[in-house]
C-alpha cells in the first residue's frame, strides 16, 4: 500500500521492537510512548466479532494523518519523533490495527502527545470498520 | 462541468456504488437534493461531506473536477 500511514492487514508486532531499535542512536530522546489498538471480540446482538474489515478514503486519510502529526508537533515542543500506522483490510480479533509511537525528551509530553494523537485519529481520519461475525453477517463499527 | 461523488462505508451500500459522476451541479445543496431523490435511504444516515478532501459544513460552490465524498461517522482505531 502506497502510504506512510496505512498498511494492509494486521500490524506485525515486530514494528514495536524495530521502532525502538531505530531510535537508539537519537540520544536526546528520554521517553517513548506507544499505543497499540487491538481488535476486540465484542458481542453485538449475541454475535461475536471475529475480525474487522477496515476501509478508508486513502487520499484524505493520508492528509489527515499528516495534519494531526503537524498539529501535535506544533503543540508539544519536546517531541522528537512520531510514527503512525493504521490497518486497512481484515484484522482478526486479538491482532493490532493501530500503532502510535511518540518520542520526546521527557515522559510527560510523550504520554500526552500519544493520547491526543490516538483521540484525533479516531475523530478525524476517514476510516471505517465492518465488524465481521462467524455467521458471515456484519455490522458497521461505531466509535464510542 | 463534471464532479465526482464518492460513497464510503455504509453509504456505499446505500448507493450500491463507490463513485458517480454528475454534470452541471453547482453547489452542495443542489447535490444533496439530487442524491436524496436518487437514494431516499441516505436521509436516514448521518454523514459529513468533503470537497477535495476538506470537510465542508455549509453550502459550497462546486467547480469542474471537484471530488466530493460522503463520509459516515469515522470508526478507525
Amino acid at each position: 500500500m502506497n502510504s506512510k500511514f496505512l498498511v494492509s492487514g494486521a500490524i506485525q508486532l515486530e514494528i514495536v521492537t524495530k521502532s525502538i531499535a531505530s531510535h537508539s542512536n537519537k540520544l536526546n530522546i528520554g521517553a517513548h510512548s506507544v499505543f497499540l489498538g487491538q481488535v476486540r471480540n465484542d458481542v453485538i446482538n449475541r454475535k461475536k466479532v471475529r475480525a474487522i474489515d477496515y476501509s478508508c478514503y486513502q487520499e484524505m486519510a493520508d492528509k489527515q494523518f499528516q495534519k494531526i502529526k503537524d498539529m501535535i508537533f506544533n503543540k508539544y515542543n519536546d517531541l522528537t519523533c512520531m510514527h503512525i500506522k493504521h490497518s486497512v483490510g481484515q484484522v482478526k480479533a486479538g491482532e493490532i490495527s493501530l500503532f502510535v509511537f511518540v518520542s520526546s525528551g521527557h515522559r510527560i509530553q510523550a504520554f500526552k502527545a500519544c493520547e491526543e494523537t490516538v483521540n484525533l485519529i479516531k475523530d478525524e481520519v476517514p476510516i471505517w470498520g465492518k465488524e465481521l461475525f462467524d455467521d458471515n453477517t456484519y455490522n458497521w463499527k461505531e466509535n464510542k | 462541468m463534471n464532479i465526482k461523488v464518492l460513497f464510503f462505508g455504509i453509504l456505499e451500500e446505500i448507493a450500491s456504488t463507490h463513485e458517480i459522476i454528475f454534470s452541471d451541479i453547482h453547489d452542495i445543496k443542489a447535490l444533496e437534493k439530487i442524491l436524496n431523490n436518487q437514494f431516499p435511504d441516505l436521509t436516514r444516515y448521518k454523514y459529513l461531506i468533503s470537497v477535495n478532501h476538506e470537510i465542508v459544513k455549509n453550502n459550497a460552490l462546486l467547480k469542474d473536477k471537484d471530488e466530493i465524498a460522503l463520509l459516515p461517522p469515522f470508526a478507525g482505531g
